[in-house]
């Protein structure tokens, strides 16, 4: 199955944060081995080059390192995942929280609104 | 890459001619069967008119099946080229010239097969008619006057049979080649059309044609009596042979020359066409 | 490394029309490109006239430094918009032409891509579907290890699920070296793998830049992007 892509924001940004999830959701574990970039690309449905793009720039921020012999892999540093989870989450929060506001809720709404699904799904998971 | 080209030509092309030689033979085989056994000797009311019927057949049966071989060479020139299938066969990694001259070698020899099919069906009916008709063997009276003959050309039109018949076959595989090229020249220049190409091809084949009579008919210096470079060439033998003044083996060398140089020309001027002003629709 | 194909000037008169007009145009190596615009832009006169099947009326093109001819045909591998199998053919005869012709192809890619796509090597031709002569065509051009790759509507015609094996083959087969030029107006199936778009419109280049570039200044993706462009 093709990415899951968006029309309007470039495909770059969003290879890199899909692998960025993939990482973070233990898909890929700390000291894992990455595909090829052309197996990535196939698996994507994107151009080579795109996720090229993609795997530098997250190489350049440490969450990939190349190594000579074996490829890519996942950092070893558990550290630095759980930050790049506590950005990602930071990220998805500030952006529901604009979109709630957007429809007219005010913060203390949307607490109540969130507390309210915890609890309904607590329930129909026993 | 040219003897590549003359294999997929060849194994594209042999089917439509083989099968019009296949049924040439067919025809010969049921002509002597039947002239075998002389059944004009029955008293049949209407056998002459059955037998100028079965004449008049067999000779369009044969000139159906040369025209039919002409058509073939002349409609994959076409095809293969300036439709669909040209987008590939103009880019393959060759030049025009292999193209061209790939389909060339091949519509040569399957003309040239089927002249050879023709003069073999017609000689083995007269041959057969001959026998058990007259009962003259005329290959054997041939073949025993052989020697004679031979003393008599040679005294005659000074020049050897053997290399009269060199020269002759020389000057007809120029002649299939040149009539061959006359066709795909039409077919190149009728793309310079911008629609209506093919009608286009048959205008310039019209055109060529009349130049060549012209030319030819000049050349003879007799105007009103033409047919064409072969008639050309036989009666510069025998007109010149006539009045002593050229001998035979100078006019086959001109005509030879002379259609040597057309068939370059035509020949350039396909190239011309392929090589720089391809243009497919 | 000097460009893939540069065009300068180039000029196609057809009787009064204009199909291509004064044109500017390099191609880079190493890039999957899209060559976008609507019925009747100029798209397939310019493809033709690169594979040297159209004679430019003026301008020039030069393929790796060198005009159309026997040696840039050989670097090309060229997906026409039409059929040109000979019908007498057989699946295997296509595959040992191509063989025998092109130094650069590569017959055991052939067969595995028509065993993945389930055509019979020694089908008939003339046996086929059109969809299954449009795959043909595709994995024989697709088998070759070209510089320049030229598809000219290659999903127009084939199902959703061949469409995507033939996008995957792109992807995978391709090397760096190598261009593709993809034409097509089925934008939305194939922006993903495209490195760059070539706009084209009355015989001329109006927008040529990279994907992202498009998606990142304009907020839209390339299919949205060329609706408003070509807005009528």
């Amino acid at each position: 199955m093709a990415w899951n892509l968006s029309a309007d924001k470039p495909i770059y940004s969003q290879l890199v944060e899909i692998i960025q999830i993939q990482i973070t959701s233990g898909k890929y574990k700390a000291g894992d081995r990455l595909p090829s970039v052309r197996e990535l690309a196939a698996e994507a449905s994107v151009n080579p080059n795109t996720m090229q793009k993609a795997l530098a720039e997250l190489e350049r921020n440490a969450l990939i390192i190349t190594q000579r012999t074996s490829g890519r892999i996942v950092t070893e540093d558990t550290e630095l995942i759980r930050q790049t989870q506590a950005n990602l989450a930071d990220e998805y929060i500030k952006n529901f929280f604009r979109a709630m506001k957007e429809l007219g809720y005010s913060a203390e709404d949307i607490l109540l609104l969130v507390q309210k699904t915890v609890n309904e799904e607590s329930v129909s998971s026993h | 890459m040219l003897k590549k080209l003359f294999k997929y030509e060849w194994k594209a092309f042999w089917k439509v001619p083989t099968a019009i030689n296949v049924f040439l033979g067919i025809m010969t085989f049921i002509g002597i069967i039947s002239l075998a056994s002389p059944f004009w000797e029955l008293d049949i009311r209407g056998i002459e008119i059955m037998l100028g019927l079965a004449v008049f057949f067999y000779i369009l049966a044969i000139a159906a099946g040369s025209i039919g071989v002409t058509i073939a060479i002349t409609a994959r020139f076409y095809k293969n080229i300036y439709t669909d299938e040209g987008y590939l066969t103009n880019t393959l990694p060759v030049t025009a010239r292999q193209i061209i001259l790939s389909k060339l070698f091949v519509g040569v020899i399957w003309s040239f097969i089927t002249g050879a099919a023709v003069s073999i069906s017609v000689f083995s009916l007269i041959y057969t008619a001959s026998l058990s008709y007259s009962d003259v063997n005329i290959f054997y009276e041939f073949w025993q006057d052989f020697p004679e003959f031979l003393r008599f050309f040679r005294e005659e039109a000074k020049i050897s049979f053997f290399l009269f018949a060199f020269l002759g076959l020389i000057y007809l595989i120029l002649s299939t080649a040149l009539s061959i090229l006359k066709l795909y020249t039409a077919i190149a220049l009728g793309q310079l059309f911008s629609r209506h190409k093919v009608a286009g091809a048959v205008m310039w084949y019209i055109g060529e044609y009349v130049v060549f009579e012209i030319i030819t008919s000049f050349l003879r210096g007799i105007p009103s009596y033409s047919n064409g470079l072969f008639s050309f060439f036989f009666s510069y033998g025998i007109s010149y042979y006539n009045s002593n003044s050229y001998s035979v083996l100078l006019s086959m060398l001109i005509a030879i020359g002379f259609c040597l140089a057309v068939c370059a020309g035509l020949y350039f001027l396909t190239e011309h066409m392929l090589k720089n002003r391809l243009n497919l629709d | 490394m000097e460009a893939l194909a540069v065009m300068q000037g180039l000029t196609k008169v057809y009787g009064n029309t204009l199909a291509v007009n004064n044109l500017n145009l390099t191609i880079p190596r190493g890039k999957i490109i899209g060559l976008l615009g609507p019925n009747g832009s100029g798209k397939t006169t310019l493809i033709k006239m690169i594979n040297g099947l159209l004679t430019p009326t003026a301008g020039s093109i030069l393929i790796n430094g060198m005009a159309p001819g026997p040696e840039t045909k050989a670097r090309i591998a060229y997906l026409p918009e039409r059929t040109y199998l000979q019908s007498g053919m057989k699946v295997c005869d296509l595959v040992d032409y191509f063989e025998d012709f092109y130094a650069d192809f590569d017959k055991n890619r052939a067969f595995s891509m028509l065993g993945a796509l389930n055509i019979q090597p020694a089908a008939q031709l003339k046996t086929l579907s059109k969809g299954t002569k449009e795959k043909v065509q595709l994995i024989l051009v697709m088998s070759r290890h070209a510089d320049l790759f030229i598809l000219d509507e290659p999903i127009a015609g084939v199902d959703p699920a061949a469409r995507d094996y033939i996008l995957n083959t792109i992807i995978t087969n391709y090397d760096e070296n190598a261009s593709i030029l993809l034409s097509t107006h089925l934008i939305s199936d194939i922006e993903n793998i495209l490195d760059e778009v070539i706009f084209i419109r009355n015989g001329q280049v109006i927008t040529h830049m990279p994907v992202d570039r498009i998606r990142e200044e304009y907020g839209q993706s390339v299919d949205a992007y060329f609706r408003r462009v070509f807005a009528c």
